[in-house]
């Protein structure tokens, strides 16, 4: 009897054994600070959302993270363009061979319901309403059922890009009763208002709102060449490659279309020690933002220069010291050079940022040959300079500080510096601003805020001086939102108060201006008039310190948005 | 029978205890004194992370800005020694005084003439409306003197109006509400004692400015309610004493009965909660300086410091140091609190 029940159970055994799933290749390892949240194509909130959405969905053109260059995605080439007076037109034709999951090929009444997604009312696309108000129409071409145009009022340079920059969504998917389908694109931006209170659009948005389409595995899908496999809110996603991806099929594929890694895991893990040590344990093959100290200690020590390769790739985080110019206590701008030669620039990038940044002389990227004034002097660390800025602005030294009549009554020349609550870079950096101000006698309060905290203040102007960084981009010069005066009032973005009309001038025509050379000129004169109206002090351009597995071949390591980019990376084995 | 001496012979960890905390509280005096003088510690971050023992000039070495962990350690003792004792001495006052009036009137032995109650309810209305003038208007805005004035004027307004001569007993003519206080302070005592401290110091600090001022502020409304039970509790057992009815009977005035018989039986159970909530929050004010709640940044401490500690491995005495320190003057709290409570119980067995 106990042979027969042994031998049963090995049997039982060994069949389960031939039953289990074969083993998977193993995945790349990503850490992200934060959750993604919402994985809605309209109304994600983050980064780490943006960048898995990039792996599900596609757009018309990306950027090739190698070259920063505009490349085509779905589009089979870059868009042709015709420009009449006021209105200017781009012609894409969509890749013959790109297909949605269920086989059906991706059309231009696509991209049609898309555009219709950005402008339609009752969803939550604020944003994109404003950011693509330039699309005025889209016309489809009669010939084939992949080509059409979009019409667009005007023209800039930034719009060879932003035509093609919205992700395409799968109509069937989100509108599987074709609901807007018999709207046409201009009624919908026309009839905005009065669409809202018909009930087929309260349904439709009910039925785009909901929040499967934020994070359900069967409804995150796209023509891209990863499904969200598995989410596990604030621990990790699983990203996992189709098998039967489009873009596999297309003879000779370009480097956009290529996607090697079959599963990439993103490790949500908020806390930097708790990231380190999942580094350190090579339970993670890419992190980016490695705080400075252990990136230094990392990059030295021999055990992990046999594990990571080591990079700080330049980025396109511009951090600045931001001063109210609308403030009376500041609205001399004499008053703002002093305090800019209160900066000690070279001392920071040396010793907070470890010589890990690229000292900048304005909002261009030293990088931008084209564009960069490199004649323009870094303002010098030098309170002597100050001093002499201050009385040329009409303040006078006494035992009480610096005093000065403004509106006719004495005022006092104290600061107040605000800067996010957390960031140890920002608030180093403000405790040697104090301490520089303070040999000078001038006062400075330090106030660590939260994020929303200090935007809040920023719109309603009251505040002296921040800490804050921008993201900036090399394909766009349209600075008018920051610095035109005609956004300087309370709520408007131009938050330092800086411009007058010759620099609303210069601003509306780099907008437009497509020529290099003539850009160059005007980019050139804007930095030196930032420089002397001091309403934004140019600190450095920040650099990424990441560590990616040795296990990795041919990461690509950019300087643009998430900084790295894994679809042409292979796993050795 | 031996009498029960408080300086009986102190064993070799209370000695070096007291001398712990003389330490500490000199120090904390002499950089208040430094402070007042304008004196910080100088960033020189071209001197960052400095090891210690290795230069006469930063003995203990240097920090991530280059600011020498000595003199940021002692102008440290300022930061701790203010959270943790002016706060803690003005809630025992506060729970002292709350806890004595509870236990004394009870829920029936205070009445006030309506027109003085509604003459209340106006003056907290005015002061209100005021608040937003005195404050925001800016011709006030720059004088302090002004706010001291307004905030001080309230005291004598509410002695007047609560304590006078009338206000109390049922002297006065025409109706009077009765204040069931007891009642009121168990169910604030209550509400109040359900939330964690240091949950509340976080929830409380969210609504301010960081700054040392508001934060001690907090922290005395936080922590004045475990004096204020014990007060209430010892006041409730005396009441019974029969020496406490021959003091009322012989009619001695009430500040000499709280001389002479109450503050002598609350002194030991406070001293021994002093103790161990003065040990509870310098923990607590390092927690919060760690989390960077509360403290502004240019304020040293000994939580700041062990959070910088956080972001270099190799620079280990960044948390040596402020841990030793916190340490060191916890556990002489902790001594000096076991001392007096031993003390305590020892006498009540002598009893």
């Amino acid at each position: 009897m106990k042979n027969y029940c042994a031998k049963s159970l090995s049997l039982l055994f060994l069949w389960l054994l031939s039953c289990s799933s074969p083993s998977k290749e193993p995945a790349i390892k990503v850490r992200f600070a934060q959750d993604p949240e919402s994985l809605h194509p309209l109304s994600y909130g983050n980064a780490p959302a943006l960048q898995i959405l990039n792996y599900i969905y596609q757009s018309l053109l990306t950027v090739d993270l190698s070259n920063n260059s505009i490349q085509p995605l779905l589009a089979a080439e870059l868009p042709t363009i015709k420009r009449e007076d006021s209105v200017s037109y781009f012609t894409f034709a969509i890749r013959p061979e790109a297909q949605w999951d269920n086989g059906t090929p991706v059309t231009a009444q696509d991209v049609a319901f898309s555009l219709k997604m950005l402008h339609s009312p009752l969803l939550d696309n604020e944003r994109w309403r404003d950011q693509y108000d330039f699309i005025k129409d889209i016309q489809f071409s009669k010939n084939s059922p992949k080509t059409f145009t979009l019409v667009c009022t005007g023209y800039t340079p930034e719009m060879k890009l932003m035509t093609g920059d919205f992700f395409v969504l799968p109509a069937h998917q989100f509108d599987p009763k074709g609901i807007l389908a018999s709207v046409p694109f201009q009624l919908i931006r026309q009839k905005f208002d009065s669409l809202s209170s018909t009930s087929t659009f309260k349904a439709f948005a009910s039925s785009i709102n909901q929040p499967g389409f934020a994070r359900d595995t069967a409804l995150v899908k796209g023509s891209g060449p990863y499904v969200l496999k598995k989410w596990s809110a604030g621990q990790s996603l699983v990203l996992e490659k189709k098998k039967a991806w489009w873009g596999n099929k297309v003879e000779a594929p370009e480097t956009v279309l290529r996607a090697n890694p079959s599963r990439i895991l993103f490790q949500v893990l908020p806390d930097n020690a708790a990231a380190l040590l999942a580094l350190k344990t090579q339970q993670l093959d890419v992190m980016d933002n490695i705080p400075l100290v252990t990136f230094q200690e990392m990059k030295q020590d021999k055990k992990y220069q046999q594990l990571y390769n080591f990079y700080s790739p330049t980025s396109f985080d511009f951090v600045f010291m931001g001063l109210n110019g609308q403030n009376p206590k500041l609205e001399n701008r004499l008053t703002r050079q002093a305090l800019a030669h209160l900066v000690n620039i070279p001392q920071i990038i040396s010793s907070l940022q470890g010589g890990l940044a690229t000292p900048t002389v304005g909002l261009v990227h030293p990088q931008e040959k084209n564009f960069y004034n490199a004649e323009l002097p870094q303002i010098k660390f030098d309170p002597e300079k100050a001093k002499t800025l201050l009385r040329e602005a009409g303040w006078q030294q006494t035992s009480t500080g610096w005093q000065k009549n403004v509106n006719g009554r004495p005022q006092t020349l104290t600061l107040e510096l605000l800067y996010r609550a957390g960031n140890s870079d920002f608030e180093n950096m403000s405790l040697l601003f104090k301490q520089n101000a303070k040999s000078l006698g001038i006062p400075v309060t330090l106030q660590a805020l939260e994020s929303s905290q200090i935007s809040e203040r920023l719109e309603s102007r009251k505040f002296d001086l921040y800490f804050r960084t921008l993201v900036s981009t090399p394909f766009s010069y349209n600075l008018i939102p920051l610095l035109h005066t005609s956004n300087g009032k309370e709520g408007g973005p131009n938050v330092t108060g800086f411009g007058n009309p010759e620099t609303d001038q210069l601003l509306e025509k780099i907008a437009v201006e497509e020529h290099t050379a003539e850009k160059a000129l005007l980019l050139k004169s804007l930095q030196k008039a930032m420089q002397e109206e001091s309403n934004l002090i140019p600190l450095y351009f920040q650099q990424n310190k990441m560590a990616v597995s040795k296990k990795l071949d041919a990461v690509i390591i950019s300087g643009l948005k998430p900084g790295y980019d894994l679809t042409k990376a292979t796993l050795k084995k | 029978m031996r009498k029960s001496n408080i300086l009986s012979p102190l064993s070799l960890a209370e000695k070096a205890s007291i001398a712990c905390l003389l330490l500490f509280t000199g120090a904390a005096f002499i950089s208040q004194i430094l402070v007042m003088q304008g004196a910080q510690v100088i960033a020189q971050p071209e001197q960052a992370y400095l090891a210690p023992f290795t230069s006469f000039e930063h003995f203990l070495g240097t920090d991530q800005l280059g600011r020498d962990v000595l003199s940021y350690l002692f102008l440290s003792c300022r930061t701790a020694w203010l959270l943790a004792i002016p706060p803690l001495v003005a809630a025992s006052l506060i729970g002292v005084a709350l806890g004595t009036i509870a236990a004394l009137v009870g829920n029936s032995g205070w009445k006030i003439p309506m027109y003085r109650f509604f003459s209340l309810v106006i003056l907290l209305l005015v002061y209100a409306t005021m608040y937003p003038i005195i404050h925001f208007w800016p011709v006030f805005a720059e004088s302090s003197l002004i706010h001291w004035a307004y905030y001080g004027s309230t005291l004598p307004l509410l002695y007047f109006l609560l304590f006078k001569e009338g206000s109390s007993g049922n002297r006065g003519k025409g109706k009077s509400i009765t204040l069931a206080f007891d009642e009121w302070l168990q169910k604030i005592i209550n509400v109040w004692s359900a939330l964690p401290k240091l949950l509340l110091l976080l929830l409380l600090t969210a609504f301010t400015h960081f700054s040392l001022g508001t934060l001690m502020g907090w922290i005395c409304a936080t922590y004045w309610v475990l004096p204020a039970r014990i007060a209430r509790a010892s006041v409730l057992q005396l009441k019974k004493d029969f020496y406490y009815e021959s003091a009322q009977a012989l009619g001695i005035p009430f500040h000499r009965v709280f001389t002479h018989f109450i503050a002598p039986s609350l002194k030991g159970p406070i001293l021994t909660n002093f103790c161990f909530a003065a040990s509870g929050l310098l923990g607590v004010g390092s927690t919060l300086a760690y989390l960077g709640i509360g403290i502004p940044p240019d304020v040293p401490s000994w939580g700041k410091m062990l959070a910088n500690a956080r972001y270099s491995i190799e620079a280990w005495w960044l948390l040596a140091f402020p841990a030793t320190f916190l340490l060191a003057s916890i556990f002489s709290l902790q001594v000096l609190g076991n001392r007096i409570s031993a003390h305590r119980r020892q006498e009540s067995v002598i009893k």
